[in-house]
């Protein structure tokens, strides 16, 4: 399995960039490298989604790496592969659970995401991987014992549950461990963008 | 007070926001804002922000073993670059309606064993060790139209209930080549083999009889059954299947370790007849 955690490290963005070269070049094993690195984060970002079943999950990363690797020509940072990717994969999950909200049947609307998405996300200002791994781990800290804490605990702590398995494992809805989580996100979300801002300010 | 709205974060992520505006909002985030966290919860759209932050929530512990990817979906995500065609799957189920109207409800209980005497001759190699042949079991659940109204087509999943007038369509995909067969196995272990042929890898095989789409009807039948794929880089003989459907049957646990299953390779669903 991928050591993701290597996988963001600044060594393993640089493999990631070499991988993207050798994709964009053609060679098959750069292909398959970078769907076994990326794969086991594309899958847990998936299963964060309690409303979406295994086949939809097996649909999310099957269709977002079929993206990811059609698109590789327009990502403009290649050591950044695995953020860009991650965002392909967020908004293929959002759109099949919007799809359904809405009772339409699945369109590719968002055939030109990915062309959108290099370009932004090269431009981010890059806190350290490590750093930003402490800021996470102080937001679980912070927050107060009870079943968020415990939620976020399982799935993103122990990493071996679903969102899903979750839900039945506490006894509660499916959508309410969502919720949980991205609440959570988001609190991880303003503490990423408060330091995004912060070198925004100083950079000028 | 600065809270986050969508034009501020594509302006901070794009590198927009003024400087005073950046230094503002950073003082606002460095602490807890309901508002702001609620803003990003709510958002039905990712934003490269989403992917760094993904990316470090992946950093704190590793996954499940089925984390990791194996070779048949790997082969599908190339299948569907070299297509061009990300969303190929549902198309195809599109397409499959159309076919399914215009033959109408064929209601075939194909016997390709039957019907092409001698097509999977066993050879005798019976016993040769065996590479698995990564398998997938896929069906549609085919519901006939009320007064005249279309077929509908919905999407099985395995578990489910299905009415006792409704048919199953049967996709199969394979990581290698293979000779394959479809069974349904009854309580009491006796298999009916309601398909056989050659698997390979490529496009999924849609299960048809006679150049149509073949649909397995459900009447007559209640309760619960179990589908079995069975595969194998060798033919697949009779007293073969038999062990197989005797070692799978329902509602017994699905064990690749339960003698008769040597050497195969198998995908299962169950659908619930009412």
């Amino acid at each position: 399995m991928a050591d993701t955690a290597h996988a963001g490290s600044p060594s393993g963005m640089e493999d990631d960039a070499r991988l993207v070269a050798g994709a964009a070049a053609g060679e098959a094993r750069a292909f398959r490298a970078l769907y076994d690195r990326w794969r086991p984060a594309v899958f847990r970002l998936a299963r964060a989604f309690a409303d979406l079943d295994m086949d939809e999950v097996d649909d999310v990363i099957q269709e977002t790496f079929v993206r990811a690797f059609g698109a590789l020509a327009s990502l403009e940072a290649p050591s950044r592969f695995g953020p860009w990717i991650l965002t392909i994969a967020r908004n293929r999950a959002l759109t099949r659970l919007a799809r359904r909200k809405a009772g339409a049947v699945l369109s590719e609307e968002l055939a030109h995401e990915t062309e959108t998405l290099a370009g932004e996300g090269a431009t981010l200002p890059d806190p350290t991987e490590a750093a930003e791994v402490e800021v996470v781990r102080r937001v679980i800290d912070e927050l107060p014992e009870g079943p968020e804490k415990e939620t976020v605990r399982l799935f993103y702590v122990e990493g071996k549950l679903s969102a899903r398995e979750i839900a039945a494992r506490l006894g509660v809805g499916k959508s309410a461990i969502t919720m949980r989580l991205e609440r959570f996100r988001a609190k991880v979300k303003r503490r990423l963008l408060s330091e995004v801002a912060r070198l925004r300010g100083e950079g000028s | 007070m600065m809270h986050l709205t969508d034009v501020t974060v594509e302006r901070l992520l794009d590198g927009t926001l003024a400087a005073a505006d950046a230094r503002a909002l950073a003082e606002h985030l460095a602490r807890p804002c309901e508002e702001c966290e609620a803003f990003l919860a709510s958002r039905d759209r990712a934003d490269p922000a989403d992917g760094r932050v993904d990316m470090v929530l992946a950093a704190l512990a590793g996954g499940p073993a089925s984390a990791a990817g194996n070779d048949l979906e790997y082969a599908r995500i190339q299948r569907a670059l070299r297509a061009g065609r990300p969303g190929h799957r549902l198309a195809r189920l599109g397409a499959l309606a159309a076919v399914a109207l215009a033959v109408g409800v064929v209601a075939l209980k194909v016997g390709l064993d039957r019907t092409q005497p001698g097509r999977d001759a066993w050879d005798g190699l019976k016993g040769l060790a065996a590479p698995a042949v990564p398998l997938r079991l896929r069906f549609l659940v085919v519901l006939p139209g009320d007064a005249g109204e279309p077929l509908r087509l919905e999407k099985g999943a395995s578990g489910a209930a299905v009415p006792a007038r409704a048919g199953l369509q049967f996709q199969i995909e394979a990581g290698r080549q293979a000779h394959a067969a479809l069974v349904r196995v009854s309580p009491s272990g006796d298999g009916e083999v309601f398909w056989s042929g050659s698997v390979a890898p490529g496009a999924p095989l849609e299960v048809t009889a006679e150049g149509r789409p073949a649909v397995y009807p459900l009447g007559g039948l209640s309760g619960l059954q179990r589908i079995v794929l069975l595969a194998s880089p060798e033919p697949l003989a009779p007293d073969r299947i038999a062990a197989a459907a005797r070692a799978l049957a329902p509602p017994g646990r699905v064990s690749p370790d339960r003698p008769g299953l040597e050497g195969l390779s198998f995908d299962v669903v169950e659908v619930t007849v009412r």
